[in-house]
């Protein structure tokens, strides 16, 4: 009944009858091609799983913009670095920690390089400041034990002041003058890899553990789950710094410790799956014929949950990303100098008050990944699950 | 009912049992001296032999094993040297605790009203609005997101105290201002993650059969949501709860730091980084045990939500 | 000297601090000043106070990282324990350092040389408790200081560098206690013997300063039923106090409140100004900025971005640091290359310390040599000596000379493209910024075909475990120099019989002969000759290569404005000493 109730929310079939009906010249058919394809198809082939479920993705805007903006973060991540003039391990010591300063937009006063400072006034007079003061916001006595000593808010070109003024770093540089531009696609690289390849491995992991626990049932399917508990009962963080102090930090052993308890949920839902179509009568038909367990595992039943896995999968890796800037924050983060987007974020927050765009830029990727895994993942569940639509 | 109960803790207690001997293990695999880290090397014979290192390893894990079930948990070596290790977490969970109940105390409510109000007003302004800040909730780290909400309102704007205030024992409206940030910091993330998914168990259970039915029968829309949607989609909510209070400890280890409140979480990297033996096995096990307990309240709970479930029953659930 | 150690341990603890620096050095220096006494505030700030004086309560709102426990005799984290007296105290009087008696009646005399010296205790001392304190006490301290049984960590203060007769004999349970060179004359004297003759700033500033008693009753009673451990000082119970602040709160990791101590003798005569002094447990140095800014604390270092602001305001004041800061080079590695002493030299030459120190640390300066600039030899400063300058001259950053030893060493080991690792401290930004400055750097000098500097994150206690066991290249880390007084005391740590090594290969018989003579020997009361055999030593360790110096932790601290220092000047042994301060308004 469910089925129907989705099917009238469908309303293309009919259109496409209407305009079956209307005489339009012939001329204009042209134009209108993609429908025709479509009409064609409609009648002709059989639609496969993964074109339906395309379809219907193409169909959900903001599933499309995540994609979007997943592939263009994905080509940042590979290409981003030699857009650059600078390497991420290039430094340039004397122009520690500079705001971001960017061509075009300088001359509107936003990423120009300047940075709020408070100076003695004394301090301007100094050589170094010379040139650099852009403009003083305000001055003011400020009172110390009985002397009046004069201070000033002054906007400081940190380029000028250190030296920098032919540099363009758009996104700024860390304390030992490293583009962050270049340095912030890097790790973007490293975290997506982290990501990818964990979500890749439990997946696998997953997906065979939860099916045989799942389809022989009974003695095994208690064992296999015991362990599961197990691993699930040690929290995660313990047991993540407990591997990372073993092992030491590093891509290998952050993808292991993604690993030690990540299958458990995909695991976990695969077993659930078969133990919902395990009884079901085709499977037992193909079991009469003959069919082997590896036959009714892969080809019958686990096809079922193709859907519930590529999106569980889509959801893990932003998890997988997090997992890590939160390692990082614990001082476990990949080994320097490779940087990787819970790293920056970790040296960001550090000096998050002082410094703002060492976590502003890093941060900023972490939510669109985050933001457009969820809606893509949201994009693929109502592609592959019509039932779930717009959930 | 009860020979499932004890059936369960039975199980909980293999399991803690290899948890256990799991991490005795695990710790010896860190690189670092155990005993010997700072303590003059003419004492070091003597700690090592005072922590019973001199001996086999499989001696240690028995002198250990019946130290620990008699309730004797070792003494702290490194981090708090000679403090008894029960002390220190006795000491340190009531404070861990109270946060992380009154988080949840404030998680649960909001997530829900949220989660409900999002799917009832589905595609509406509401929604989307419910929607954005559950994406903002989730994109954004706990370590930044306390960092700057300490620096706007306790810095900038002066509302709240930096740290927790700490000075007095007993319980004060003071006390409670000065937890305000940090029980929103632990919240932040836990209240989307509910959100989501009482949206989606919702939206799930308004568009099901039995709410045609229901509806069929002449019950109205407040009263067929009421009494069968919004309790059929409770059920599923339970496993999402036991991994958020997981969560929630691993998250006051950030918070922890940040408004220097003395809990458990930051005892735990602490422990672990100095090999700070005993210390480390208590405090996984505590944790530990709070994981495997709340598993267990879900299961059973799943049963009172849900009387489909018949609890010990031959088929396994999930 | 064992504080070394234990302060390197201090490091080690502080996990997921700000940079190496910036708090150690305030735990050295408030360290040592134990017995915090305050101090008559000096003529010319008087002079301009025309105002009049402040009466509001003063409670001083400091902040530390982590308090371990109380128990004097077993502290690793801190040393700044307010609340327990010593014999002696050191004190800040018209900007020069002075020795005072605290729980001594008069300071310790010595009638042979230096070998055998009376204490005698003040009548009428009491313990927070209200039980009396006196020699008894004392005996008893040193009594469960060196138990064989208690294994207390603090036990080597009894026996290095002063040697006092047989106590490390009786700690490892091959003495009795009565040949101890620790005697009761009657209640309220002691008569301790040492091994070799100790000067008077010695005595007074190891065991004078370093032995906290602990309260018999309360030590007893914490005391487990085979003797092998006590939970003295684990809580606040179990706390006495006998110096010039009582602990009166205390919530581990949270904070502690010190009260002045009416009993002290000292607070008596009017040494201590402040009412109270509360610390809070605060590890995030960005939350300790915004407090400090925001008012509410009333001390706070700064780190390398602020200095730039903030280094010409009156409320900075600059700290002179005992101890260099470096990295570790392990001649006996397995990597061959590490073998060769020409490539160690290199390293030493082509180390960038200078780019180090002024664009990431900012606050603090390079250091070529291993002695800072804060030790002193005799009355003046050791780097201030001829000697001492030639060292650091001779060892001065060349990189050219570096790119031709490495040559050298490069052709030596076959020619053979080289990499070596080089472990740094997890969690310590700055820390990592240096080694990425060094990677890149080397990589640069000798060229990358050639070299390979890899890098390794390890929390501190783990590197140094791994320095012990001489499972490294190159490792960070620093041998803090105990006593700003005896750097021969400090250099200890080099020799061949020390008993707590890092591996480095080095081994010199010239060395060994050079630290006996200097501490026990014939020139052990010679300074110039002293200064020339430190020169000695000093260049047969940088000759070696086993540790390569980079900078000196001089950190720079704010003080609120309504804190009144003891000093203008930053003393030896107390620094500004924090804990004399006045405060002369209200927050």
């Amino acid at each position: 009944m469910s089925k129907k109730l989705v099917k009238l929310e469908v309303p293309a079939p009919l259109d496409v009858e209407k305009i079956m009906q209307e005489k339009i010249p012939a001329d204009q058919f042209e134009k209108v091609a993609g429908e025709k394809i479509f009409d064609q198809k409609f009648e002709g082939e059989a639609i496969g799983f993964f074109k339906d479920a395309w379809l219907r993705f193409k169909r959900n805007k903001s599933s499309v913009v995540a994609l979007c903006i997943i592939v263009f973060i994905v080509f940042m991540a590979i290409f981003g670095p030699m857009m650059s003039k600078y390497h991420f391990r290039e430094q340039h010591t004397e122009f520690g920690t500079l705001p971001p300063r960017i061509p075009v937009l300088e001359d509107f006063g936003i990423f120009d390089g300047t940075q709020q400072m408070e100076l003695f006034k004394a301090d301007l007079e100094m050589e170094e400041f010379k040139d650099a003061v852009v403009s003083i916001e305000r001055e003011f006595i400020w009172k110390y034990k009985n002397k009046e000593i004069e201070k000033v808010i002054a906007n400081i070109n940190m380029y000028e002041y250190t030296g920098a003024e032919d540099h363009y770093f758009i996104f700024g540089t860390d304390n030992i003058g490293r583009d962050l531009f270049v340095r912030l696609w890097r790790g973007t690289r490293i975290s997506l890899l982290i990501g990818f390849v964990s979500v890749f491995i439990n997946v696998c992991i997953g997906v065979t553990y939860g099916s045989v626990a799942g389809y022989y049932g009974g003695k095994v399917d208690m064992i296999m789950m015991r362990i599961t508990e197990i691993l699930g009962g040690v929290p995660f963080l313990v047991m993540s710094i407990l591997f990372i102090m073993v092992l030491g930090a590093g891509i290998v052993s952050f993808i292991l410790v993604l690993i030690l308890t990540g299958w458990i949920g995909m695991a976990r839902m695969i077993r659930a799956q078969f133990y919902r179509y395990k009884d079901y009568e085709y499977v037992m038909a193909s079991r009469t014929m003959g069919a082997k367990d590896r036959v009714l595992i892969f080809r019958h039943i686990l096809p079922n949950a193709i859907g519930p896995i590529i999106t569980q999968a889509t959801f893990a890796v932003p998890s997988a990303i997090f997992s890590e800037s939160f390692l990082s924050y614990l001082g476990l983060g990949i080994q320097a100098p490779e940087p990787s987007i819970g790293v920056l974020l970790a040296e960001g927050q550090r000096v998050l008050t002082t410094s703002p765009h060492l976590t502003l830029f890093p941060a900023l990727i972490i939510s669109l990944l985050m933001l457009a895994f969820n809606m893509f993942g949201n994009g693929l569940r109502d592609a592959f699950d019509p039932r779930m639509r717009g959930l | 009912m009860l020979k499932y109960i004890l059936k369960r803790v039975a199980a909980m207690a293999l399991t803690l049992f290899i948890i256990l001997s799991l991490s005795f293990f695990a710790i010896r695999l860190i690189p670092g001296d155990i005993a010997g880290q700072g303590a003059a090397p003419e004492l070091k014979a003597a700690l090592e032999a005072r922590y019973h290192l001199d001996k086999p390893l499989l001696e240690q894990y028995v002198i250990f094993l019946k130290n620990f079930l008699s309730f004797d948990f070792g003494e702290s070596i490194n981090l708090y040297p000679r403090r008894p290790v029960f002390q220190i977490i006795r000491d340190k969970i009531p404070t861990t605790l109270q946060l992380n109940i009154f988080s949840l105390a404030l998680t649960i409510p909001i997530g829900l009203a949220c989660g409900i109000a999002a799917a009832l007003k589905k595609n509406t302004w509401v929604d989307y609005a419910i929607s954005a800040m559950v994406v903002f909730n989730v994109s954004i780290p706990s370590f930044v997101f306390a960092t700057v909400m300490q620096y706007i309102f306790c810095y900038k704007l002066e509302w709240f105290p930096f740290l927790l205030e700490l000075e007095d024992s007993s319980f004060s409206l003071s006390k409670f201002w000065s937890m305000i940030l940090p029980i929103l910091a632990l919240s932040f993330g836990g209240i989307s993650t509910i959100t989501r998914y009482m949206r989606a168990e919702l939206f799930e259970a308004l568009n099901s059969e039995y709410m045609l039915l229901s509806k069929s029968k002449g019950l109205s829309k407040l009263q067929s949501t009421l009494r069968h949607a919004l309790r059929n989609s409770f059920i599923p909510l339970c496993n999402v709860i036991i991994p958020m209070f997981m969560n929630l400890l691993g998250g006051s280890m950030v918070v922890e730091n940040i408004f220097g409140i003395p809990g458990i979480g930051s005892l735990t990297s602490a422990s672990i980084q100095t090999s700070d033996y005993y210390l480390t096995i208590a405090v996984l096990f505590f944790y530990s045990c709070i994981s495997l307990t709340s598993m267990l309240l879900v299961d059973l709970s799943y049963g009172i939500v849900d009387p489909r479930i018949r609890i010990g029953g031959g088929k396994v659930r999930e | 000297m064992k504080i070394k150690r234990i302060l390197a341990l201090a490091l080690a603890c502080m996990m997921m601090l700000t940079a190496c620096g910036s708090n150690e050095t305030e735990t050295e220096t408030e360290t040592n000043t134990t017995t915090e006494n305050t101090q008559t505030e000096t003529e010319t700030e008087t002079e301009e106070e025309e105002v009049e004086e402040y009466t509001g309560p003063k409670d001083y709102r400091g902040w530390t990282t982590s308090r371990a426990t109380f128990n004097p005799q077993m502290y690793t984290n801190s040393k700044t324990i307010m609340n327990a007296g010593t014999l002696v105290a050191a004190l800040a009087e018209n900007d020069e350092l002075v020795w005072y008696p605290h729980h001594a009646s008069e300071l310790p005399t010595t009638t042979d040389g230096g070998t055998t010296w009376t204490v005698k205790i003040r009548e009428g001392l009491v313990w927070s408790t209200g039980t009396a304190l006196d020699a008894t006490d004392y005996e008893y301290t040193f009594k469960m200081l060196l138990d064989p049984k208690l294994v207390n960590k603090n036990a080597a203060y009894a026996y290095d560098p002063v040697v006092i007769v047989n106590a490390k004999e009786y700690s490892q349970g091959n003495a009795n206690w009565e040949d101890v060179g620790v005697k009761l004359v009657n209640d309220h004297e002691l008569q301790i013997t040492l091994q070799y003759p100790a000067s008077e700033l010695d005595f007074y500033s190891m065991i004078g300063s370093l032995i906290w008693p602990v309260e018999e009753e309360t030590y007893e009673a914490c005391m487990n039923a085979d003797r092998t451990s006590t939970t003295y000082g684990t809580t606040l119970d179990t706390t006495p106090s006998s110096g010039m602040f009582v602990v009166s709160e205390w919530v581990t990791d949270g904070y502690e409140k010190f009260v002045r101590n009416e009993n002290d003798p000292l607070v008596k005569e009017g040494w201590v100004k402040l009412d109270s002094y509360t610390s809070r447990y605060i590890s995030q140095n960005a939350t300790r900025a915004e407090m400090f800014w925001a008012g509410e604390l009333d001390n706070h270092s700064l780190t390398g971005d602020d200095y730039l602001q903030y280094k010409n305001d009156p409320r900075a004041h600059s700290l002179l640091s005992a101890n260099v800061w470096g990295y570790f080079m392990n001649g006996a590695s397995k990597n061959t290359i590490m073998q060769q002493k020409d490539f160690r030299n290199a390293l030493h030459y082509g180390t960038p310390r200078e780019t180090i120190c002024e664009d990431v640390y900012k606050l603090y300066p390079a250091a070529p040599a291993l002695i800072s600039t804060g030790i002193y030899a005799g009355d003046g400063y050791y780097r201030d000596t001829e000697a001492g300058k030639a060292i650091a001259e001779k060892y001065a950053t060349d990189y050219d000379k570096a790119v031709e030893l490495f040559n050298k060493a490069y052709e030596a080991n076959g020619g053979q493209p080289v990499s070596v690792e080089y472990i740094y401290f997890e969690g310590q930004e700055d820390q990592k910024r240096q080694a990425e400055i060094l990677q890149e750097h080397f990589e640069n000098l000798f060229g990358s075909d050639r070299f390979t500097l890899t890098l390794r994150a390890c929390p501190p206690a783990s590197a140094y475990d791994l320095y012990r066991a001489g499972e490294y290249d190159l490792g960070l880390g620093v041998r803090l120099m105990g006593n700003v007084f005896n750097p021969w005391s400090g250099l200890n740590v080099w020799k061949q019989d020390y008993a707590d090594p890092y591996i480095t290969g080095f081994a010199s018989d010239e060395y060994d002969q050079l630290w006996f003579d200097c501490m026990y020997g014939d020139i052990a009361t010679d300074t110039a000759a002293k200064v020339e055999a430190l020169a000695k030593m000093e260049e047969l360790l940088l000759d070696y290569g086993c540790f390569v110096p980079v900078m000196q932790n001089n950190n720079c601290v704010m003080y609120h404005e309504r804190v009144e220092l003891a000093t203008e000047n930053y003393l030896p042994f107390i620094g500004f000493s924090t804990n004399q301060t006045d405060l002369i308004a209200a927050a």
